[in-house]
């Protein structure tokens, strides 16, 4: 069959989107830990991590592009090859939110006062589980899981907005020059990166679609 | 641009000079304005069916693009539509390709009248053994053109883009030329009878990448023009040239049988039919 090569291609490129998508999902779970702990190693781990998965979406696009050059895939081909440029990009971004949870970790350090909202692992649990469904979605060219995990960014817009709104309440009872200010601000920022991680996983669900469809529609627009 | 598929058989039914009764199969109807309506086409070979019950518009000054395997028809419809399987003793053809208001395939229709409004441009350049001014003026000669011969010649060189480079060596034969030159210089020649439709049977197959670049570029301009239906294997270049793509494809039977028709872009994105999307992938065959 004269498809060999470009079967072979293709597939390198989807386990690929595969592995990037356990590193950054390892990447969440790695970073709302060193929260969890103030594991200060762990966070900074994910900070120095950042890079490879930088570099394996580079390496994925380029092996993308060269194979659409030699290859001129056309039908489910082209939108498999155009998903997966869209999807790494995406999932280096969800890299890039872990990356800046953790680095609000290393901010705080093993600050006292810095008190936690237990409801941002609620968001990061469901935030990666859009994450997997996502994947899974994309993987088993599953229109019906990706809808359903859409819906899923609404139970995150909701925890994040009870989050937003607590830490907003604690900012307000504060004095002017409380060291408290920063902590809130952070937490604040923590759980705008969750936010933005389910967005971003409703962003590959559209993809899945789109390579089953062949339609580009945006689904289910974040609040925030 | 959009292609409505139905079961209607009244057009084909109603339409002048219908041959034979028209069987009921999908019509591939386009919403812009038409240069042919294709109601039922079929062609036989003897007792041998080569093509069954195409039904299809083509739209006025597009680039039409039929696509297939070999052996799935796609010549064969081709010469439909300039009555060039007449030639051909055992060929029959029944069903209406409605051309202005006229059924190409009708017995009271004049073949040699219609060859001169749908003009022909084959896969090998076949320039005649003249000079490139004689390839071009042979044509308007023939049918007794009274105007300024200089001028339409000149015209149509430049129309088929090759005047540039031919306009100081007119006396020279037509075969001296490169075959990408000799490619267009045919061109021109079909296009100095003033025709409305010219059909291109794989035109660039026997040329470089280069030539065959001009060619296609030349397509695009000459379809602001004439309505272009080109025969070809080169999916990119269909992709390329194209407006319009139909995708044929010959059953165990071997007849040939139309798949899908639609827009170029949505029959290289998102075809609707699995033959089509195995077709253009190279899974089929």
């Amino acid at each position: 069959m004269p498809r060999t090569a470009f079967d072979q291609g293709l597939g390198q490129s989807t386990d690929a989107v595969r592995l990037l998508a356990a590193r950054v999902d390892k990447a969440i779970a790695d970073a709302m830990e060193a929260m969890r702990t103030r594991d200060m190693t762990l966070a900074r781990a994910v900070v120095d991590g950042d890079r490879e998965i930088n570099d394996q979406r580079y390496a994925i696009e380029e092996a993308v592009v060269n194979l659409m050059a030699l290859q001129a895939p056309v039908a489910s081909d082209l939108r498999e090859m155009v998903s997966i440029l869209s999807i790494v990009g995406d999932l280096e971004r969800i890299g890039d939110h872990a990356e800046g949870i953790a680095r609000i970790v290393l901010f705080l350090g093993e600050d006292p006062t810095a008190t936690m909202e237990p409801a941002l692992w609620e968001m990061a649990a469901k935030a990666q589980e859009m994450l997997r469904s996502a994947i899974t979605a994309f993987m088993e060219r599953n229109v019906k899981l990706a809808r359903t995990t859409c819906d899923l960014d609404d139970e995150v817009d909701a925890v994040y907005e009870t989050v937003h709104r607590h830490l907003i309440q604690r900012l307000a009872g504060l004095p002017h020059d409380a060291q408290e200010f920063d902590v809130i601000t952070h937490v604040l920022w923590a759980s705008h990166n969750l936010e933005r991680i389910a967005d971003r996983a409703t962003n590959i669900c559209e993809r899945a679609i789109f390579l089953v469809t062949g339609k580009l529609e945006e689904i289910n627009v974040s609040s925030y | 641009m959009t292609v409505e598929r139905s079961t209607q058989q009244d057009d084909a039914a109603s339409l002048r000079g219908a041959i034979d009764q028209p069987q009921a199969s999908v019509i591939h109807k386009l919403d812009e304005e038409l240069a042919l309506e294709l109601r039922d086409v079929s062609v036989y070979y003897g007792r041998f069916q080569a093509l069954d019950s195409i039904s299809l518009d083509i739209a006025k000054r597009k680039v039409t693009a039929l696509i297939g395997p070999s052996g799935c028809g796609k010549s064969t419809l081709l010469r439909c539509f300039n009555r060039m399987n007449d030639l051909i003793p055992s060929a029959r053809m029944s069903g209406v390709i409605d051309y202005e208001g006229e059924n190409i395939l009708g017995d009271e229709v004049d073949a040699v009248d219609i060859r001169r409004r749908v003009g022909m441009v084959f896969q090998k350049p076949n320039p005649f053994p003249k000079s490139i001014y004689a390839n071009v003026a042979f044509g308007p000669r023939v049918n007794g053109f009274k105007g300024d011969l200089d001028a339409l010649v000149e015209a149509s060189l430049r129309r088929a883009a090759l005047w540039d480079e031919v306009h100081d060596i007119l006396k020279t034969s037509g075969l001296a030329l490169s075959g990408g030159q000799q490619q267009r210089l045919c061109i021109a020649r079909a296009i100095a009878v003033q025709p409305d439709i010219i059909l291109m049977d794989e035109p660039a197959s026997a040329l470089d990448p280069i030539a065959t670049l001009k060619i296609e570029d030349l397509m695009r301009e000459l379809a602001e023009q004439y309505t272009i239906i080109v025969v070809t294997h080169n999916m990119q270049q269909a992709a390329r040239v194209s407006d319009y793509t139909a995708f044929l494809l010959a059953g165990q039977d071997r007849t040939g049988r139309l798949v899908e028709y639609g827009p170029t872009g949505t029959i290289f994105t998102t075809p609707q039919e699995k033959r089509t999307e195995d077709y253009i992938t190279g899974r089929y065959g």
